[in-house]
């Protein structure tokens, strides 16, 4: 009798542990805990995780390649937060098929994702991006912007979808360089009410011309606004980005549902939270009306 | 001996003449607090406010983010003038003796809603991800009456910047319900029409009223109460409230000071 109790009580035991083992705690790997933008998600995603997580900061000197495998392999979690492209490709290169959520990717598009991961878009829904541009500007009717075949084609045939339902006409004119931009820049403005600068790589690589675009919009007092912080210390009216904390807690918000055992519809889903820099002192500058509601919802006001 | 003691009453009087003067000096800082409300732009909101405080005599503003912090601190300063919300209005006044002097409006309204909101498609009122501006706690107590359906323990909040973006959330799939204000959505019908027929009001909360400048005594704070109430009327002033999402901050009307003593 006594045997069998003893048996019961030790598989009893055994159960409660192998229970609780498989729901480890989630692993975190920053790729540079040094960057703010990445600190900031791991912060606020340990704030809404509400359990500890162990973390590992790609950024410190020890995070060698054979040191990080043969942590990972002894490590080997239930599920990972990746933030960054680096974090995100060292978890798939080595415990590729376990369940990883990534955040913080610049075009998440140009790396392939294997089944069971999911993640978070650097950049708002276009969605989102036009009805705050409606929210600052609401007189505006008609957008100008420019746009490359190779990277923000598709970027600028989601921003034209997304502009219809806010009743705005958003005009893409295709060009294959910078220095195309000059030339195209006067006849794109005409009837424009306001200029979109797309995030493109091609586009942005010649600091001197981009300010000299912004300048060119300036003077003909049509608004600027841009995806890049940078681009409001240049003379852009509104910069619309993601709000990177949200992006943490948006990611502790998938992993409850994975864990639940219902995963989002979605693989990779837009941002929830969103910034906004009002650079009132050129929009005053220019004298183009605005919504001073706007400024309830921005994280910076220039003024 | 006769002059040491004159010297001495003389200090004496001095003294407590100073002392009087001093605890007679008002409190010229206004305190922020508001739990319903997630503003990021504390930086912004200091400077600007204190830009143009100012200007008009030595008036400073100082926000707090933390509940504990701000409860702790009015607490403990005398003469204290205060802007919060009717929640934390009411949360105060049970050790507190709070007078309120200026109630906030937006576009001549005093009061607003919150409302829950989820997609059309959802009719079963399914999903848990609940999307807010509130702080977490708040978000909790608010959904505990908006979110009556739901298992209150298999609910995640979801905390996002602002009302606009609560209600984008659900939209565009990013969470399932979202607790915002009726004006808030009323925002987003005029912005986005398409997106806004994809979501429905599923509950409507008690009406509250916005913003409240309060103080526990009323015989320092009416310069800056004045002070306050006429900030619409300067382009600079007005740049203030809007950043608080409000437009004007008058006297309680009647109705005001019945609600405030009613609804407990």
């Amino acid at each position: 009798m006594v045997r069998i109790l003893l048996t019961l009580y030790l598989s009893l035991f055994c159960a409660t542990l192998y229970a609780e083992s498989m729901e480890k705690k989630p692993l975190v790997i920053n790729s540079n805990g040094g960057v703010e933008k990445y600190r900031a998600a791991q912060t606020s995603f340990m704030e809404a995780f509400g359990s500890e997580a162990a973390v590992i900061d790609l950024g410190e000197s020890r995070w060698n390649p054979k040191r990080l495998k043969q942590r990972l392999y002894d490590d080997y979690p239930d599920i990972i937060y990746a933030i960054g492209a680096k974090a995100y490709l060292a978890a798939s290169e080595y415990i590729g098929e376990k369940t990883i959520v990534f955040s913080s990717i610049v075009n998440y598009r140009r790396i392939a994702m294997e089944p069971g991961h999911f993640g978070i878009s650097e950049e708002l829904h276009s969605g989102m991006q036009m009805t705050l541009i409606r929210h600052a500007f609401p007189h505006v009717k008609r957008v100008a912007l420019f746009y490359t075949e190779r990277y923000t084609k598709e970027w600028y045939h989601a921003l034209k979808k997304s502009a219809q339902q806010t009743g705005i006409e958003l005009v893409g004119h295709a060009v294959n360089g910078v220095d195309d931009t000059k030339s195209a820049m006067d006849a794109a403005l005409d009837g424009a009410d306001a200029f979109v600068m797309l995030s493109d790589p091609v586009l942005l690589s010649d600091t001197r011309q981009v300010q000299q675009l912004i300048d060119r919009c300036n003077e003909r007092k049509i608004p600027v606004i841009g995806f890049l912080d940078s681009l409001a210390e240049m003379g852009a009216s509104l910069v619309l980005s993601t709000d990177t904390p949200t992006t943490g807690r948006q990611a502790a918000s998938m992993i409850t549902s994975i864990r639940r055992g219902q995963p989002p519809a979605v693989r990779v889903q837009s941002p929830a939270g969103s910034k906004l820099i009002v650079n009132l002192r050129q929009i005053e500058e220019l004298q183009v009306p605005y919504d001073d509601d706007v400024l309830q919802n921005a994280n910076r006001v220039i003024q | 001996m006769r002059r040491l003691r004159l010297a001495f009453q003389l200090f004496l009087y001095g003294y407590l003449i100073t002392g009087v003067y001093a605890d007679a000096e008002p409190n010229n800082t206004l305190y922020y607090f508001n739990q319903e409300s997630s503003i990021n732009n504390f930086k912004e909101l200091k400077t600007t406010f204190d830009r143009y405080l100012l200007k008009q005599g030595a008036y400073s503003f100082q926000p707090f983010n933390d509940e504990e912090a701000f409860q702790e601190h009015v607490r403990t300063t005398s003469r204290v003038i205060m802007l919060v919300s009717e929640w934390e209005y009411r949360a105060l006044s049970r050790d507190m003796a709070l007078k309120p002097l200026l109630i906030a409006e937006k576009e001549q309204e005093s009061t607003t809603q919150r409302i829950a909101v989820t997609r059309v498609s959802n009719s079963g009122l399914e999903g848990y991800i609940v999307a807010s501006a509130y702080h977490p706690g708040d978000a909790e107590r608010i959904a505990s009456s908006l979110l009556e359906h739901a298992n209150e323990d298999a609910l995640h909040y979801l905390r996002v910047p602002k009302d606009l973006d609560a209600l984008m959330s659900v939209g565009f799939g990013m969470a399932d319900f979202a607790l915002t204000t009726r004006e808030a959505y009323e925002d987003l019908v005029k912005l986005n029409p398409a997106l806004a027929k994809e979501l429905k009001v599923i509950q409507t909360g008690k009406t509250v009223l916005r913003l409240i400048v309060a103080t526990s005594s009323d015989s320092d704070a009416l310069s800056i109460a004045e002070l306050l109430e006429s900030m619409d009327e300067h382009p600079e002033g007005l740049k203030c409230l809007k950043m608080l999402g409000i437009d004007a901050l008058n006297k309680p009307s009647k109705e005001a000071l019945i609600h405030l003593k009613d609804n407990r």
